[in-house]
């Protein structure tokens, strides 16, 4: 009976996580890396696969964590309601968004990638007004999310939905969501923010903003409804952030007769959703997320090629030029769940989060460029790898990033 | 020879010679070798379980009563056995003379003579051995005034025989009774455990959600007649023959809150015999009267039968006993069954379940959801902002995620689809194996945020009625605006002002009132109604209060329903899930989990 006993405690380690260095998918090289006072602990692959160069940032139960090459983790902040970090590409700084959900907002901050106070660049924080002649109160309230930094490491691209007071006075401003902004970490926000790219209405508006490496274009998602206001048109967008701004004469809106100048990098097909798009290090590849069906998701690689956004309105040929390499998307991987892909600063690896064993992790797919084509494949000999075994602490809504 | 004897019939074989081998030897008689004892597993036949037996002893074909067995052992010439009595020593020539008698054989003197009983007579084809008297275990007594000295009485013992092995002894019990008699007493208890289980974790919390009776208040319209005599008549969805309308209601807290509002009050109508469901939603603002207590918001009359009506036996009896008679009396919907929920219940069970990973189709953005959680202000507020893709979400963003309905343009469209995604994933947790150990969580997760009059079988057939039902076909009213206009309510409240045209003709034929169909939405000169007390209809899925032995009674009917229909509803349990999903998503699509 002992023995019996004996064997079926140690058959069970993995489970009751006695000793365990075993990963949710079975695999025997994740160290633990004890991380807080209250024991939060991850697991963190260290086998040969799983190598990886530079700092890692993403969130755990809401806390900023970030993650090295050399398997050391620490956390980063306390207390706080934290997401989408992204650090400056001169590697000072560090801005993340801070969730009030009790109070109905969120804060842009920034603060040194060594430690030290957090600023605040944008709040959000705002009260419930009456809005005659509605019975329903109107809310002075503002969200803030995922910023972004542009290449000089001191403007910021944003999401947010403080103008929807401004746009389409006589529609519900309630529906007109959070668009793309820009400012700079010296002005005063949001007065000085600059409208980048417009939303559509009623949909949750624009998600996933970043720069494309070595050209003055911004990425991001656009939610919509098709024109029969049922089905989602969900595309990635290409734009200059400066036109908006710049080009007031134009009659750039959003909202319900959306006019803006972005260009789009792959259709405009009802229920057909690409997203979460990511440029290469050299600004030539895009990585992004494609809903296959209602039990798979994609990563996809494509070319974007250059000169999209010259224009004050996409043309017809631009917009077809911008469309064909979209055929020509290399499958990378597909699974249940796959999102929020970052590239390595190398571009010779892409981590994104997957979902496995009922949790979400962090995995590294290793890449190979065809020198010919410039297309993206999975290296030969390679199979996508769990970085981390997070037991369902790691935050699969907030954006990672990836520095070198 | 003491020891169990045992039915058989003796095979024919040949003296001497022993029967085929065996075919297995395993268990107990395993050391049996079978040259010994000419066994077989053919001679065992089921289910008379009577043995035949290669006999144990080989017996020489005897015709002369009087000639004395040759016993099994061999035996030289003059050897004596040591069984033979004292009598003398036959003389050789006797033994070989069966003519010849044994003094000890002799007749009998004439007086008090006691005639030998015959013995029996043996035959190859025919040995019986019968229970409690081996063969020739009787002695064979002298005969009285025999002169010579009395030979010592013979004592004729049986042969001896082999040492009786297992399996041969004498059975009081039949085997095949013993192995019944066992397997009946196992079941009784198990049965008896899972009685008992079920009475210790499950049977009080179900009696705290079932059978709950609303107090009676108002003078109903004419409705149905109790039709507990005619169920299951026609169809085969087991609800019953008769139209039954069910008021469902939603609060943001369970019953220990003070006075809580009901901000969900929609009446399911469901048509047996045409299959027929309507469902018609009546906003939480809908400026009514409420009898008793004059022209308040629907929601209102659930906190103020809570508060102020005292003719049933718990507030929450009297809340929802207003809310009914507030239906009855204003639109003339006979209520035949309620299904009360809190709206906390549904992220205790998702908590519990351990949150739902889903894929966010779209961000959603929403800056008046109602905020009405955990909150002293029931008429709140607050701000959503959820991001698209994977994430996994716990109760309270749950239940955000399936009722906010500002974050698109689709309406009802948009929460249906919400609400599929979110139950089905749950669908998926609560199927896994493990559940089973979850299901008394579970239970105490409902107990307190779940309540109806409906007895527990009942809520089976309805949910498994709504699992099969195409939630597409349900005819669907609201009445927002234009069956209603907002208004500035005398009280200063922001409220919905009732627009009666519009409203009759679409419950006269939802719930097929004809001029039944009421809008008697104004209180009277004094502002107030009186309840008048009668009795409202009942259904056919009404029940009391439930005792432990009700219980038991309904509990191979409640096994019967779930097998019926297919789904693993162990104690009822999934099908109030299903009814807590199914009223606080205001859908059908809730009873899918």
């Amino acid at each position: 009976m002992f023995c019996l006993l004996a064997v079926l405690a140690l058959s069970m380690q993995s489970c009751l996580g006695i000793g365990s260095n075993i990963g949710s998918n079975g695999s025997t090289n994740f160290k633990q890396a004890t991380t807080t006072s209250n024991g939060t602990s991850i697991g963190v692959n260290t086998s040969d696969q799983a190598i990886f160069k530079g700092k890692i940032y993403f969130t755990l139960d809401r806390n900023l964590y970030v993650l090295d090459g050399n398997r050391n983790i620490k956390q980063l902040t306390h207390g706080m309601d934290v997401r989408d970090p992204a650090v400056s590409p001169d590697g000072k700084l560090i801005a993340f968004i801070v969730r009030h959900d009790d109070k109905n907002y969120s804060d842009l901050v920034y603060m040194s990638t060594s430690g030290g106070p957090v600023k605040i660049l944008c709040t959000g924080a705002g009260r419930y007004i009456n809005n005659p002649p509605y019975p329903a109160p109107k809310s002075t309230a503002a969200w803030y999310a995922q910023p972004a930094w542009a290449p000089d490491s001191t403007h910021l691209l944003f999401l947010s939905d403080f103008q929807k007071d401004k746009w389409d006075p006589g529609v519900d401003a309630f529906l007109l969501d959070l668009m793309v902004f820009s400012i700079s970490i010296h002005d005063s926000c949001p007065s000085q923010a600059r409208n980048v790219a417009f939303a559509s209405y009623g949909d949750g508006g624009d998600r996933d903003p970043s720069y494309r490496p070595h050209h003055n274009e911004v990425v991001y998602t656009h939610f919509a409804y098709d024109s029969s206001q049922t089905k989602q048109v969900i595309q990635i967008l290409l734009t200059n952030p400066d036109t908006i701004s710049t080009h007031p004469q134009m009659g750039y809106k959003p909202g319900v007769y959306e006019f803006d100048p972005a260009v789009a990098l792959t259709p405009a097909t009802p229920d057909l959703t690409n997203m979460e798009p990511t440029f290469s290090p050299d600004g030539n590849s895009l990585a992004y997320i494609r809903r296959q069906d209602a039990t798979h998701m994609a990563l996809y690689i494509m070319r974007v090629p250059d000169g999209l956004t010259n224009g004050l309105k996409p043309t017809p040929d631009i917009a077809q030029k911008a469309l064909a390499p979209y055929q020509q998307s290399s499958l990378i991987l597909t699974s249940l769940y796959v999102s929020q892909p970052i590239w390595s600063p190398d571009g010779k690896q892409i981590a994104y989060l997957n979902y496995t064993n009922n949790v979400f992790n962090i995995w590294l797919v290793n890449l190979s460029v065809n020198a010919k084509t410039g297309l993206y494949t999975m290296s030969n000999n390679s199979t996508p790898v769990q970085l981390t075994d997070a037991g369902g602490h790691l935050n699969a809504d907030s954006r990672p990033f990836w520095t070198p | 020879m003491p020891g169990e004897w045992l039915t058989m019939q003796r095979e024919a074989a040949p003296a001497g010679e022993a029967s085929e081998q065996p075919r297995s030897r395993t268990g107990l008689l395993s050391s049996w070798k079978a040259s010994d004892e000419g066994l077989s597993l053919s001679d065992f036949d089921a289910p008379t379980a009577q043995m035949r037996v290669a006999p144990v002893v080989t017996h020489e074909r005897i015709t002369d009563p009087n000639q004395r067995p040759t016993p099994v052992q061999s035996l030289a010439s003059g050897q004596v056995l040591p069984y033979v009595s004292g009598a003398r020593p036959l003389a050789p020539e006797w033994a070989s003379t069966p003519e010849q008698e044994s003094p000890s054989l002799q007749p009998l003197a004439p007086f008090n003579v006691q005639p030998f009983p015959k013995p029996p007579v043996w035959s190859p084809e025919s040995v019986s051995y019968q229970s409690g008297t081996p063969p020739m275990a009787q002695p064979m007594m002298q005969p009285m005034g025999f002169y010579a000295a009395p030979p010592r009485p013979i004592v004729q013992t049986p042969a001896p025989q082999r040492p009786k092995k297992l399996g041969s002894r004498k059975r009081r019990f039949p085997l095949w009774a013993r192995v019944v008699v066992s397997v009946l007493g196992v079941l009784l208890i198990l049965g008896g455990v899972g009685i008992g289980y079920y009475q210790v974790t499950f049977a009080n919390h179900i009696n705290n959600i079932t059978g709950q009776k609303p107090a009676d208040l108002p003078t109903p319209p004419k409705g149905p007649e109790d039709t507990t005599s005619q169920q299951n008549k026609m169809g085969g969805n087991g609800l019953g023959s008769q139209r039954i309308n069910i008021l469902l209601l939603g609060s943001d807290n369970d019953e220990k809150f003070f006075a809580p509002l009901a901000q969900t009050d929609i009446i399911v109508t469901i048509d047996p015999t045409t299959n027929y469901v309507g469902m018609l939603s009546i906003p939480r603002d809908l400026w009514l009267n409420v009898p008793g207590q004059g022209q308040h918001k629907l929601d209102e009359a659930f906190a103020y039968g809570w508060q102020y009506v005292h003719q049933g036996p718990t507030p929450f009896s009297n809340a929802v006993g207003l809310s009914i008679a507030t239906i009855q009396q204003d639109f003339g919907i006979p209520i035949t069954h309620y299904a009360w929920v809190g709206l906390n219940g549904f992220i205790k069970v998702i908590d519990t379940a351990g949150g739902v990973d889903i894929d966010a189709i779209h961000p959603m953005t929403d800056d008046i959801y109602p905020n009405d959680i955990n909150t002293s202000d029931p008429y709140g507020y607050k701000r959503l902002y959820i991001a698209p893709g994977p994430q996994h979400m716990d109760g309270l963003h749950a239940l955000e995620y399936v009722r906010t309905r500002h974050s698109d343009l689709v309406g009802d469209f948009g929460r249906s689809a919400r609400q599929q995604q979110v139950l089905s994933q749950l669908k998926t947790k609560l199927a896994t194996p493990g559940i089973i150990n979850q299901l008394p969580e579970l239970t105490k997760d409902l107990d307190g945020y779940v309540k109806t009059d409906m007895d527990l079988p009942g809520i089976i057939n309805l949910m498994a009625f709504a699992r099969n039902f195409d939630p597409n076909k349900v005819d669907r009213v609201v009445l927002s605006p234009p069956y209603s206009t907002p208004f500035t309510a005398p009280n200063g409240a922001d409220a919905f002002k009732p627009v009666c045209n519009l409203i009759l003709p679409q419950i006269a034929k939802m719930f097929a009132l004809g001029n039944n169909a009421l809008c008697n939405v104004q209180a009277d000169a004094t502002g107030t109604s009186s309840l008048a007390s009668s009795t409202r209809p009942s259904g056919p899925m009404t029940a009391q209060a439930m005792d432990p032995l009700q219980t038991l009674d309904q509990m191979p009917q409640m096994s019967t329903e779930s097998l019926q229909w297919g789904k693993r509803d162990l104690f009822g349990v999934h099908s109030l899930l299903d009814l807590l999903f199914f009223v606080a998503c205001e859908s059908f699509y809730g009873a899918e989990v």
